[in-house]
């Protein structure tokens, strides 16, 4: 094998040099093009990098770790390789400083492709390059075919370069691996560890073997395997991970958390844990870690591709949680933060109703929680106009929608969408929800209600505004335990309305309907002649309309 | 912060200053006349073999702490050149010749493997030797052989070796020396195995072999 020629393979290639120191910066770009680099850019932070990568495709990536405040080099490779702009073929070459590379190397949950320590000089860092360059040209082939979505062949070159070319065993193992647990051939995955283990103790081998042991059914080793593992290298993230998705198989979601929560301690950068951890912390009823991880997971995801509604709405529940209407500063301080966030919502997210519509959810519940009952009704209000928007709506959605007609004391409607849902096919978990906010509203007082519209419907016809006592009284006698009074109450305001103002179909039908739930009234009633006053004046007025 | 931890952040304070010291003193060597340079070049090499100590002193903290040290894919070729780049100007009298192949490849943590050959290195300077030779092989494991021109290992170090301890009875600079890189060389283990170092004298001088699984 002869070794490459540096300026040669440096010449065609785009190259995006990150750091945020500028002499760093300046003398690494100096050094790469001493060596033949023709196309480089230079990035100062992950912001910025990160638009570099999603505008470009690069050859080479060569990030420094430490970044100062905002991401490090290990989230630019994330989101790089989360978002497929790092093709098998690319390098991404990450640039520590000594004191850092123990910490760093081998610790990553994104692998790079290598590591280059500082400080180093103009013959060292030509030296790493050559020995990178090298084995990423061996191993092209297979990486053109992982490019290429060609796994199986990926896999078969990979097997023939390791009896070829057995001084790669290294990086063939980790590609062969990660292939075989991608295609869920963890008998293959896990020969090829431990064949690899027999000869060189590398820890992200162990953890590979312990994947394949839990998915291979015997997850007590597989912990047994992480845990020693972690004993080696403590600050092997990637362990805790996946204690805590073996813990959370095996119905243990409080241990699981516990390793969440060391691996945030370890690496609290890494958006998606955060984002894991905050949803089983809410699993969980812990509601202060799972407010810690979902702030840090808006905060850390605002300038990533990993940016989700989700983790907004989220961190706002979770903030709602500890919400009272006490007056204490923490609950001005939790309002304040939450409105905060509906506003950063609104317009991040303006083109996305579903998103609108959880705002003002999110809203209502907030008002209710105040105890602020004028505010949370216009809130449910806006909520109700976007749901109708809505091209399509989720159960979950509808069911946040009744849960907030309850929370408004809006029962009429509450009912209606109950009725509706029982005519879908609900899964089981929105059904569960269903049946308890039904059980919500029969313990509301129903009658204790419809006595009061109806109280209400009088006294607007009293002063004869007959639509309004209409809108009353409509919504009383929409409850089945409406009694005949309120019956006749709403049929005496629509005829009286129809007198005064016009003859309206709608409303004929309307007394059609409710003379027929009435049914016959004995001559012996006490209410009989109000009955049979009111079934003569809307005879007259049907005859007037020409029916 | 714990104790440990503020120790471990006092030294690596420490080396960094001195790399401070040596970046400065090698810009003022290139302003200043040379017939001045034999008066800086001492300062030089002393800063240099401070520097030396404290990486050392770095690595013996973390070997004691129990942390791990991370080992890959690496290549004694590349490695020992970074050595002989950052002594060459510690020993400009010195000659020293990498005979290790490009494709000659091991499994080690480069910083350690650095440091033992640093090491090994500066005892040959000491020893007056002029002329150090490396040499690599990987076909069992990786061995790496120094060899120098120098006056050897005494009679009593020799000895001392043979039985099993390296360090001799005098604690001079060369015994606690090859101690370290004995403790480097057991630090890389795999399976049963644990790499080790062997003493020998040659017609020319000393011969240190460095052997890792």
């Amino acid at each position: 094998m002869d070794m490459i020629q540096l300026e040669q393979a440096l010449a065609e290639k785009r190259i995006l040099i990150v750091d945020d120191l500028v002499e760093a910066r300046s003398s690494l770009k100096k050094m790469m093009s001493m060596m033949g680099a023709n196309h480089i850019d230079t990035a100062t932070d992950g912001n910025e990098a990160m638009r570099f990568i999603m505008e470009r495709d690069y050859d080479i990536v060569l990030s420094d770790y430490n970044l100062g405040k905002g991401k490090d080099g290990q989230q630019i490779l994330e989101e790089a390789r989360y978002s497929h702009r790092l093709k098998a073929t690319s390098l991404f070459i990450l640039v520590t400083g000594e004191n850092a590379i123990d910490m760093v190397m081998g610790a990553l949950e994104y692998e790079p492709d290598a590591y280059i320590t500082k400080p180093y000089t103009l013959n060292i860092l030509r030296e790493r390059m050559v020995r990178i360059l090298q084995i990423k040209l061996a191993l092209e082939p297979i990486n053109e075919a992982i490019d290429e979505q060609q796994l199986e062949q990926a896999i078969a070159l990979a097997q023939q370069t390791l009896v070829s070319q057995p001084k790669l065993r290294l990086p063939l193992t980790r590609i062969l691996g990660k292939l075989f647990l991608r295609l869920q051939r963890y008998p293959e995955a896990l020969a090829a560890y431990e064949a690899l283990l027999e000869q060189r103790s590398v820890s992200w081998a162990r953890l590979g073997q312990a994947i394949c042991m839990h998915y291979l059914g015997d997850s007590r080793t597989a912990i047994a395997l992480l845990r020693q593992t972690l004993t080696l290298h403590p600050l092997y993230v990637q362990c805790y991970d996946w204690l805590a998705i073996i813990l959370q198989a095996q119905g243990d979601d409080k241990q699981a958390q516990q390793q969440l929560e060391k691996a945030v301690s370890i690496s609290p950068k890494a958006v998606l844990r955060q984002m894991d951890l905050g949803r089983l912390a809410l699993k969980n009823d812990d509601y202060p870690v799972a407010e810690a991880a979902f702030e840090q997971a808006v905060r850390l995801g605002r300038h990533s591709c990993y940016k989700h509604a989700d983790n907004y709405l989220n961190f706002a529940k979770v903030v709602q949680q500890g919400l009272h209407n006490d007056g204490s500063k923490q609950s001005r301080v939790r309002s304040e933060r939450i409105f905060k966030l509906v506003e950063e919502l609104r317009q991040e997210y303006a083109g996305k109703d579903d998103i609108q519509y959880a705002t003002h959810l999110l809203e209502c519940k907030t008002y209710v929680r105040l105890d602020n009952d004028d505010k949370a009704r216009e809130a449910a209000q806006r909520a109700e106009q976007q749901l109708t928007k809505l091209k399509q709506r989720t159960h979950a959605q509808q069911l946040q929608m009744l849960d907030a007609y309850l929370d408004t004391q809006q029962h009429v409607k509450a009912k209606q969408l109950i009725k509706q849902l029982h005519k879908d096919n609900l899964s089981e978990p929105d059904a569960a929800q269903l049946s308890a906010q039904e059980n919500r509203l029969n313990q509301i007082a129903i009658r204790e209600y419809t006595t009061e519209l109806n109280a209400k419907g009088v006294s607007y016809y009293e002063q004869r505004e007959y639509e309004k006592a209409i809108a009353a009284f409509d919504e009383a006698i929409d409850y089945e335990e409406a009694g005949i009074s309120v019956l006749l109450n709403a049929v005496q305001a629509k005829l009286s309305y129809m007198e005064t103002q016009n003859v309206d179909v709608r409303q004929l039908k309307d007394c059609h309907q409710l003379f027929k739930r009435i049914g016959t009234v004995g001559s012996n009633d006490e209410r009989y002649t109000r009955y049979q006053r009111l079934r003569d004046t809307y005879a007259r007025l049907k005859r007037a309309a020409g029916l | 912060m714990t104790f440990d931890q503020l120790v471990a952040s006092v030294i690596h304070d420490l080396k960094n200053q001195l790399q401070t010291l040596l970046d400065s003193e090698q810009a003022a060597l290139q302003h200043i006349p040379e017939r001045y340079h034999a008066h800086i070049v001492p300062i030089l090499q002393r800063t240099s073999k401070l520097k030396t100590d404290t990486l050392q002193l770095v690595t013996l903290f973390r070997m004691g702490e129990q942390q791990s040290f991370c080992m890959d894919d690496a290549w004694p070729l590349d490695t020992v050149n970074d050595v002989i780049e950052s002594v060459q100007l510690q020993f400009p009298q010195l000659q020293l010749n990498n005979r290790i192949d490009p494709q000659c490849q091991g499994f080690y943590n480069e910083t350690l493997l650095h440091l033992a050959v640093l090491t090994l290195i500066t005892n040959s300077a000491q020893a007056g030797a002029n002329q150090v030779t490396i040499e690599g092989d990987d076909r069992q494991g990786l061995t790496l052989r120094v060899q120098d021109n120098g006056q050897g290992f005494s009679p009593d170090m020799l000895e001392h070796y043979q039985q099993g301890r390296v360090i001799s009875t005098k604690t001079d600079g060369t015994g606690m020396g090859l101690y370290f890189v004995q403790l480097i060389a057991e630090h890389h283990r795999q399976g049963e195995q644990r790499g080790h170092i062997q003493l020998r004298n040659t017609e020319q001088g000393a011969e240190v072999t460095l052997w890792l699984p």
